[in-house]
């Protein structure tokens, strides 16, 4: 027995979810919310390392806005309705 | 004068971590006022809060116009301050900020709420001064003040990068108490108490 047909069938499946769902969750810029706070939104809700939240803290505040998360449309219209519960801007998009 | 918030505890099961701030009488009232007018606002027929401070709240605000929507009337999606709390989840397709709207907004209205009203609550717990929060207070508390910004700005037409700067220098001209000049101290008092507080909450200046 082998597990390969196994796991050939587990990346293939990833990769057709990466084709069919490219979604986006962004977060845009505004003149209220605090660098600090950003950093602790994306720190305490995304798990993301202090030297990441704050990159896109700075993404936001310097770019306008930063792509803050990727996958399923699912999954990008509940981190939107986690950072709006947060107070920051977020949208979600199609990728591209 | 007012003492920003420093973490406290260890961070152990013992000796949890708590956040605590030194705020006088007239801070708290004020504090408790625009969380309850923010609870008001985004729940408008839901619990309504004492209305302690209430007196110096309206004062400031009067002349930029209220928190708080008209009595009985529910909170209209065209208020900027409303739209800008639970703003539209797609930029260019209207179904998909519709739908996503129809499954979010109830439950973001009552979880702001919720998190403005355990906030007033851990401030109305302060024994003197002190106002002591656990680690899920000040995350409530941490949202809360950004809901209460959020709405303090969008009353001011702050709404993009400068307009704050215009303002303050708006506001230098204008005598010492105008509503305008009020607000905008209310604005940036919460936003050094926030600054502090997230900033413990991220562990310091050091981590």
């Amino acid at each position: 027995m082998s597990l390969t047909p196994v796991l050939d069938e587990v990346v293939a499946s990833a990769a057709d979810e990466a084709l069919d769902t490219p979604w986006v969750t962004l977060v845009w810029n505004d003149p209220v919310n605090l660098m600090s706070y950003v950093t602790w939104v994306f720190q305490s809700y995304f798990g993301y390392s202090r030297e990441k939240a704050e990159k896109l803290m700075m993404d936001v505040h310097v770019k306008g806005r930063a792509a803050v998360a990727h996958g399923a449309k699912e999954t990008m219209e509940a981190h939107t309705e986690a950072l709006h519960g947060y107070g920051l801007w977020a949208t979600f998009q199609k990728e591209g | 004068m007012a003492k920003a918030f420093v973490r406290a505890g260890a961070g152990s099961v013992a000796a949890p971590f708590e956040y605590v701030a030194g705020l006088g009488r007239g801070e708290r009232g004020l504090l408790v006022t625009v969380l309850g007018q923010l609870a008001d606002l985004l729940t408008p027929d839901g619990p309504r809060r004492s209305p302690e401070g209430s007196a110096t709240f309206e004062s400031i605000v009067s002349g930029i116009g209220s928190l708080t929507t008209p009595q009985g009337a529910p909170a209209l999606p065209e208020d900027p301050a409303v739209a800008r709390l639970i703003p539209d989840g797609h930029r260019s397709e209207p179904e998909l900020s519709a739908e996503f709207r129809r499954l979010t907004e109830a439950g973001l209205r009552n979880r702001k709420a919720e998190a403005a009203r355990c906030a007033a609550e851990a401030l109305g717990r302060a024994t003197g001064r002190e106002v002591r929060l656990t680690q899920d207070e000040a995350q409530a508390f941490a949202r809360a003040l950004t809901d209460v910004r959020l709405v303090l700005a969008a009353r001011l037409g702050v709404s993009e990068e400068g307009d704050l700067d215009q303002l303050e220098e708006h506001a230098d001209t204008l005598p010492e108490r105008h509503p305008v000049t009020a607000a905008l101290n209310l604005y940036n008092f919460l936003a050094w108490l926030q600054d502090s507080l997230v900033t413990a909450l991220l562990g310091g200046d050091d981590a």
